[in-house]
């Protein structure tokens, strides 16, 4: 019991730091919005509280700046970080290894394949906060994992090996088609290899609606599974033995993710390392009880997203860099002096 | 005395290979029956079959005269625990953490650990000599100190029956003992039934109460030590010839000749 109180007043601590990193990302950009003001902006937006703060002698432009474009930005990048975070965590779970990430059932390349598809036919299929990118993307997305997933199944068991197998050729497969597209349509070249890189640039408040919810639903059900997946890690034979109905969890978890991370992708294109990178420092800072490492995981990619988009929008100046670029060239170091550092007395 | 498990004409085969060919076996509460048998005999896949993990493709396994494959995975794991043999795991928990899992059949979603739970898991690690390590990772520990966790895990689950797929295999002469006296204790004094395969027959006269003597998925025989592990019962099985000892000790004791 006091260990847990522990653990709680640590994730409120963690809570409170991406709360205090979200207002200052604020602060950041190529328009430099006083700290003063973007705190009074927030706060106006809060209810009662906002009756309170007087925001009418800060410059229109500013609250602008700060209400339309940097907040929603913000915030869905932290959600795309959070949601990221938890796929990887639960699917490194259920497919018991450390190495497995939210594209593993072919999520990035399946929406790759619908948003170029989206891109060069220019076809008009928007939806709510999505524009036809997206909507085409969470398709394609969606349709890759239905096709892993039952490639992959024999009868209700589902094996580890033909997932990452089936995943594997199904986005070979996908790459070569968008190839073939980007041969036959120079023109939007560009375009395509922007959105597979990832970014936020075109974020609203819309999308963050769109993300919130599932996110909210996500997180309950995967966090009600938290102490299946500490049986499942130990092994499914063993997890079945203490209770466990292993093949019902496993396909409600793989469900429940894929949806989560087809809706994160289309939303903001490829972001790789998150959901791979997140799970595995934590677990290494907490443990592989997914009690605590599923919170912890979700809001430490909140942070770490956030942290990548605010480098990708302010580094250069007049430039959006791609946040996918980012989160490689910051994650990938570490990883890799991560896994130096601990392989040498773990396993993983 | 009553039956904890009845097996009843049970047949297994992996795709076309038969394993357990018509299996008839009535296993009595509160017994201690270790499973001998030569390697592929279907030691471990009768085991697995006894505990839901596999299911045959004829007969049935009543558990307590309920039938096996109706009872719901989680009232199983209240009457039955199973420790499997060893292997690593790829992902970093604390003891404490691994005993506490054995708690989940008794436990609501949702719901934090109980007193009871909590109480329960100290206790079984107590029983077990684990409690010291509480702290400690499962990479840290040995091989015979990660088995008392596992059987720890089980015995959190507060079991009648517990199953256990050789047990002391890979361990020192030591930590064998020491893993079989733990379940002879837990078999005379928590009444817990247990059912064990194992390799080592001279061990397994000394701690069981009967033996299953398996021959290619079938009973070769099924009784006291003394009447099963006999010269003839070996050399028929395993196909080597074998001298008894009996000495001052009642059950029997073999040498290789």
């Amino acid at each position: 019991m006091q260990r847990e109180r522990g653990f709680i007043i640590k994730i409120v601590g963690v809570a409170i730091i991406l709360f205090l990193l979200m207002i200052f990302a604020t602060t950041v950009g190529s328009v430099s919005v006083p700290v003063e003001d973007t705190v009074r902006i927030i706060a106006s937006e809060i209810p009662r509280l906002g009756a309170l703060v007087n925001i009418d002698e800060i410059r229109k432009q500013h609250v602008f700046i700060v209400k339309k474009i940097r907040l929603p930005r913000i915030v869905l990048a932290s959600l795309v970080g959070a949601v990221l975070a938890l796929v990887g965590t639960s699917y490194q779970a259920i497919f018991k290894n450390p190495m497995a990430d939210p594209f593993i059932m072919g999520v990035s390349s399946g929406a790759a394949f619908g948003a170029t598809l989206g891109i060069i036919m220019g076809l008009n299929v928007g939806f709510f906060a999505m524009g036809n990118t997206a909507v085409l993307a969470f398709i394609g997305a969606l349709v890759t994992t239905i096709i892993v997933y039952n490639l992959a199944r024999v009868g209700n068991k589902i094996s580890t090996t033909s997932i990452l197998l089936a995943g594997i050729v199904m986005s070979s497969l996908l790459a070569a088609g968008i190839s073939l597209m980007m041969i036959f349509n120079h023109d939007d070249l560009a375009r395509i290899v922007g959105w597979t890189m990832g970014s936020f640039n075109a974020a609203n408040w819309d999308q963050v609606t769109l993300l919130l919810i599932p996110l909210l639903i996500g997180l309950v059900v995967l966090v009600a599974l938290s102490r299946e997946m500490n049986a499942i890690v130990l092994g499914e034979e063993s997890a079945q033995n203490i209770g466990v109905n292993v093949e019902i969890v496993k396909n409600i978890i793989i469900v429940v993710a894929s949806l989560l991370a087809a809706i994160a992708v289309s939303v903001s294109g490829i972001i790789g390392f998150v959901g791979l990178m997140v799970p595995h420092l934590f677990r290494l800072i907490v443990g592989s009880n997914h009690k605590k490492l599923l919170p912890v995981s979700l809001l430490g990619g909140a942070i770490f997203l956030l942290i990548c988009d605010t480098i990708a929008r302010s580094a250069l100046e007049g430039m959006d860099i791609p946040v996918g670029i980012i989160t490689a060239i910051v994650g990938g170091p570490y990883f890799l002096y991560l896994l130096r550092k601990t392989r040498k007395n773990k396993l993983i | 005395m009553s039956v904890a498990i009845k097996v009843e004409k049970v047949k297994f085969k992996y795709s076309n290979k038969t394993v357990l060919n018509g299996l008839n076996l009535d296993i009595k509460k509160g017994s201690f029956l270790s499973i001998l048998g030569p390697n592929g005999s279907g030691k471990t896949t009768l085991l697995k079959n006894m505990c839901n993990l596999l299911k045959p493709y004829e007969g049935v396994i009543h558990i307590d005269k309920l039938q096996l494959r109706r009872i719901k995975y989680k009232e199983l794991a209240k009457t039955m625990a199973v420790v499997h043999q060893g292997t690593t795991p790829n992902f970093e928990f604390n003891i404490y953490e691994i005993v506490l899992m054995g708690r989940y059949p008794h436990q609501k979603r949702f719901s934090f650990d109980s007193k009871t739970d909590l109480d329960i898991v100290r206790q079984v690690m107590i029983d077990t000599d684990i409690w010291e390590l509480r702290e400690k990772s499962i990479f840290e520990i040995s091989g015979g100190e990660r088995q008392r966790v596992i059987i720890a895990r089980a015995l959190a689950q507060q079991p009648e029956i517990l199953l256990l797929d050789e047990p002391i295999a890979f361990l020192d002469i030591k930590h064998q003992i020491s893993i079989l006296n733990l379940c002879k204790k837990l078999n005379i004094e928590r009444k817990i039934t247990i059912i064990t395969t194992m390799h080592d027959i001279n061990l397994a006269s000394r701690y069981s109460d009967y033996i299953l003597l398996l021959d290619s998925g079938k009973v070769e025989a099924l009784d006291v030590p003394e009447k099963v592990i006999t010269e003839k019962n070996i050399e028929a099985v395993y196909g080597i010839k074998v001298k008894l000892i009996n000495g001052e000790r009642k059950v029997p004791y073999i040498i290789p000749e």
